[in-house]
């Protein structure tokens, strides 16, 4: 029965770890994630700034780790008209328990631009990535806009 | 007698994880959330009901399990198949209910104009949970064979 008992042992290390590794990692995935989406209460959560002929439409996401475990985040922001990309910016970090960083997203465009990107015809595409447990756990969220509710 | 308060010790514990719980949830959930969930094609009382059906027969093998004796062939296949049905009710859950899925589950919704494709991956879990079955299935065998070799060496 030796070797049963020491198998019913390693069972339970087995089922202990994944449980608290699970609970860890989609605790930390959870806060990292909900700190991270656009606000959309006060003011738009895409500010674009005219300059002249260019336009910079500015995302601006402060994700915090309330976590347990470092969580590696990647977020990519696109601008498409008729399928076509026409600006792309993205950002890689990673962020330890307890900090908190600021990534800008800023895609430049024409001036002319912006209205066709906020009608039917264009698209703005968020994506967002996080990755926990040594890359073993991940989360990932694409999010396609399309132009009339894009603003 | 050890044996027995501990099968229906761990029945109580299934039971409550595997079919109170899923049904509280269920019931007391708010509905907006219900709705957000079932507007992502995530079919939320068809795995609910899979979970209570899976629940109850775990929970009828687990206390069997303990009632028997460790070298008969009742106790080697309720061993067997208490490991196979908690795998199953890990891969459901970890799959949000689609079992093809194996711990990469992926729905899309839509919001407003957007577009939302949310995915996970948690493979490694299900990994965890297949080698933690074997294992259990491993332990069964052993605990069987060596009841039986007791059993057969004790003198008629």
């Amino acid at each position: 029965m030796r070797e049963s008992r020491v198998i019913g042992v390693i069972i339970l290390i087995l089922q202990i770890g994944s449980f608290t590794a699970f609970m860890l990692s989609g605790y930390t995935i959870y806060q990292v994630l909900s700190s991270s989406m656009p606000q959309t209460g006060a003011g738009e959560p895409l500010k674009i700034e005219r300059r002249g002929d260019i336009a910079e439409m500015v995302l601006t996401i402060s994700p915090i780790n309330r976590g347990y475990l470092p969580v590696n985040l990647s977020l990519s922001l696109d601008a498409k008209i008729l399928g076509v990309l026409i600006a792309s910016d993205d950002a890689k970090l990673t962020l330890t328990p307890g900090s908190r960083e600021d990534i800008v997203l800023t895609l430049v465009v024409g001036a002319e631009q912006v209205k066709e990107i906020f009608n039917k015809e264009g698209s703005i595409e968020l994506n967002l990535s996080a990755r926990t447990l040594g890359n073993l756990v991940a989360f990932s969220l694409d999010a396609h806009v399309e132009g009339g509710a894009a603003q | 007698m050890r044996r027995q308060i501990a099968a229906v010790v761990s029945g109580i514990t299934v039971f409550t994880t595997f079919v109170l719980l899923p049904v509280l949830v269920l019931r007391y959930l708010p509905p907006d959330i219900l709705q957000t969930i079932r507007s992502s094609g995530i079919q939320v009382q068809s795995n609910i009901n899979h979970l209570v059906v899976i629940g109850v027969f775990l929970t009828l093998v687990t206390i069997l399990k303990g009632f028997v004796e460790i070298g008969s062939l009742a106790y080697l296949v309720s061993g067997v198949i208490s490991s196979g049905m908690t795998l199953l009710v890990t891969i459901i859950f970890l799959g949000w209910g689609k079992i093809h899925s194996l711990g990469m589950p992926s729905f899309t919704t839509r919001v407003e104009g957007a577009t939302i494709n949310v995915s996970m991956d948690m493979r490694v879990f299900i990994y965890v949970a297949f080698i933690v079955t074997i294992l259990r299935v491993v332990k069964t065998i052993l605990e069987w064979n060596e009841a039986r070799r007791v059993v057969n060496a004790s003198p008629t």
